[in-house]
């Protein structure tokens, strides 16, 4: 399949890794933030409390996974964890948040 | 188990490491310069706005009778009041009120309770420090330019970690007389590591002070999206609604300010906290509230650690910003980013630190350049476009922050601009400059290195011959006033001109060099040379 071939050649480029390693870890560290914070707030610390750790953790979070991207053998699979997982996070932290603050009014 | 990098992941780092680098160095080295200066932005004001070279005062300071200043002069019907103590680095209070069109602000002598009207200009704090987290572009731009590039720089330090195979004997590896390519390889793996938890600290902290920036969704998704509320409770800010009766005749600011600092030392045991900065609300309402702030503690590291709002009339708590672990290190991360403790030795560190990042991105991108180089070889136009950028971001910023300094100093006090304003007509001096070393660097390729060296060791001792002549503390004369600000800038430019001479000297382009230069030119063809 010539479409699929040429799919794979420009994911193994390194520009797709740049891209990759931007926006996809932009994306993964935002909604690492957003769900660390909400989770933490669920299991009992103040909602400040873990929107600092959120602050601490993330930066961090994003160097690793500009790192990951620029290395990786297997970027396909790297990619869809990435993406994936930010896109998961991204939808599943608002939701979550909602539901943290009906809990509190009832 | 043992754990070997591949040569593969290796190569992948280094691949990062020079693309990385190339993309971001030459803003990354302003915000290193900038960066530098700002660390000493106080003792920068002092010399470019004389009226500032003042004794801190000793006498015990009282909020409250700034207060009552300030309302039997313009503040009478003022709803919002705020002060910042005086400190031995800001020997000045700085206080301002609200007026119907925005805010009236103000350096009051604390002495006298005068206010001091200093020299118009920008200077360290208000154009040399925020050039480094903003670059002063509109819209926000620099902000992300700076994110970026810290981002970046972070990906640069690991990725520069794992291609050392030997990092500890590169440490102490230095060959000034080999090749210039080696050297400037070894310069760029000395002042690496001799500074490597500065690089990292500088970055790191740097962008999570501005997390509300860069990561705007993400911070407020447990607020709801609230932003406002976001920054309500992390700052422990109250809102409270006017009660429609005027307040009481004096309000006991000083009481109050008095028994919170009570309650924060009895939160950590043997702290002694000082409120640095209050702020009083509807201050002719009955519901008048005061916010007491511990922005920047003598003695700690932690910044905006303590923040207690309360009501004036009874003294109760409204908000406090607690001290939850997250917080706390959040706090003392921060505090390590603005330095503002009162230990001058740190702070010369956090000087040498900043000034060895610099050179670290400086020789990264020398390197850059001269490994693509061939004795000979037509220079690619790729080297020639990133040299003409890194010349004017690194030799061409530091020759017109030299002459920022010149023009605040040639510039008469009571000069408008021009209509300009003073304070932008000295800025232009410094992008006019700016700009034109980097046209410099883009007709004169390797050779405007050494040329611009060489300008701005005079420029600097311009600067301290006329800040001499227009003031008459020249060192010695400081020295014996005391001045000790003023008198170490001045040692400070001195020691740049001698290490921008000392720099040009070893940048001087070999003959061998400037006879193939020649020959270069000859050979090309006839509309490829540039008209002389």
């Amino acid at each position: 399949m010539p479409f699929m071939h040429r799919l794979n050649q420009a994911v193994e480029s390194r520009s797709y890794r740049v891209i990759l390693a931007v926006f996809g870890g932009y994306a993964f560290t935002a909604g690492f933030f957003a769900i660390l914070s909400v989770a933490l707030v669920y299991a009992g610390a103040t909602r400040v409390e873990g929107m600092w750790w959120g602050v601490l953790t993330s930066f961090v979070v994003y160097t690793a996974l500009v790192i990951w991207a620029a290395a990786t053998r297997r970027v396909w699979l790297t990619s869809a964890i990435i993406i994936v997982g930010a896109a998961m996070m991204i939808i599943a932290s608002p939701i979550l948040a909602v539901q943290l603050e009906l809990a509190a009014t009832t | 188990m043992t754990f070997t990098i591949s040569d593969d992941f290796r190569a992948s780092m280094n691949w990062l490491h020079t693309w990385a680098g190339v993309a971001v160095s030459c803003f990354l080295f302003m915000v290193f310069w900038m960066g530098s200066l700002a660390v000493y932005d106080r003792e920068i004001d002092q010399w470019m706005k004389p009226e500032l070279r003042v004794e801190a005062s000793q006498a015990e300071f009282s909020y409250e009778a700034v207060v009552k200043d300030l309302k039997e002069g313009g503040a009478a019907n003022a709803s919002r009041i705020f002060i910042s103590a005086p400190s031995e680095r800001d020997p000045l209070i700085n206080a301002g009120y609200q007026t119907p069109d925005g805010f009236e602000r103000g350096l009051y002598d604390p002495a006298t309770m005068e206010r001091v009207e200093l020299t118009e200009s920008f200077a360290g704090t208000s154009f040399f420090y925020p050039f480094h987290y903003s670059l002063h572009l509109p819209a926000g731009i620099g902000y992300w330019i700076v994110g970026f590039s810290a981002m970046a720089m972070l990906v640069l330090i690991v990725s520069g970690i794992f291609i050392h195979r030997k990092i500890v004997q590169d440490f102490f590896t230095f060959r000034p007389k080999k090749a210039a390519r080696r050297s400037t390889l070894d310069l760029h793996n000395m002042s690496s590591l001799m500074a490597l938890p500065l690089h990292i600290l500088f970055p790191l902290t740097g962008l999570m002070i501005f997390f509300s920036i860069y990561l705007p969704w993400s911070s407020s998704v447990v607020f709801n999206g609230d932003e406002a509320r976001k920054f309500n409770e992390a700052f422990a800010i109250a809102v409270v609604e006017p009660s429609g009766n005027p307040a009481p005749s004096s309000l006991a600011v000083d009481q109050r300010v008095g028994e919170v600092e009570a309650m924060w030392a009895a939160r950590s045991p043997g702290s002694e906290p000082k409120a640095d900065f209050i702020n009083i609300q509807l201050a002719n309402d009955a519901n008048a509230y005061l916010t007491v702030r511990e922005v920047f503690p003598s003695r700690a590291v932690s910044m905006n650690k303590n923040i207690t709002s309360v009501g004036l009339a009874e003294g109760a708590i409204l908000s406090d910003v607690g001290d939850g672990p997250a917080k706390s290190s959040y706090a003392w991360l921060a505090g390590a980013h603005f330095i503002q403790f009162d230990s001058w030795a740190l702070r010369a560190l956090y000087f040498a630190g900043g000034l060895l990042g610099a050179l670290m991105i400086a020789s990264g991108l020398m390197f850059w350049i001269q490994s693509r180089i061939r004795k000979g070889a037509m220079e690619p136009r790729s080297v020639r476009i990133v040299r003409a950028l890194s010349i004017g971001s690194i030799s061409g910023i530091i020759l017109a922050s030299g002459v920022y300094l010149v023009a605040n100093r040639l510039i008469p006090v009571n000069s408008d601009g021009f209509g300009l304003g003073r304070g932008y007509f000295e800025v232009l001096f410094f992008y006019i400059v700016w700009i034109g070393t980097f046209v410099h660097a883009g007709l004169r390729g390797k050779f405007a290195w050494r040329e611009q060296c060489l300008v701005i060791a005079p420029v600097a001792v311009l600067a301290v011959t006329l800040n001499w002549i227009t003031t008459g503390d020249h060192p010695v004369a400081a020295a014996a006033q005391g001045l000790t600000q003023v008198w170490s800038m001045d040692l400070v430019l001195l020691a740049s001109a001698g290490v921008a001479l000392f720099a040009a000297k070893r940048l001087k382009v070999p003959e061998a060099d400037v006879a193939a230069a020649r020959k270069e030119l000859a050979d090309m063809p006839a509309e490829a040379v540039p008209a002389e």
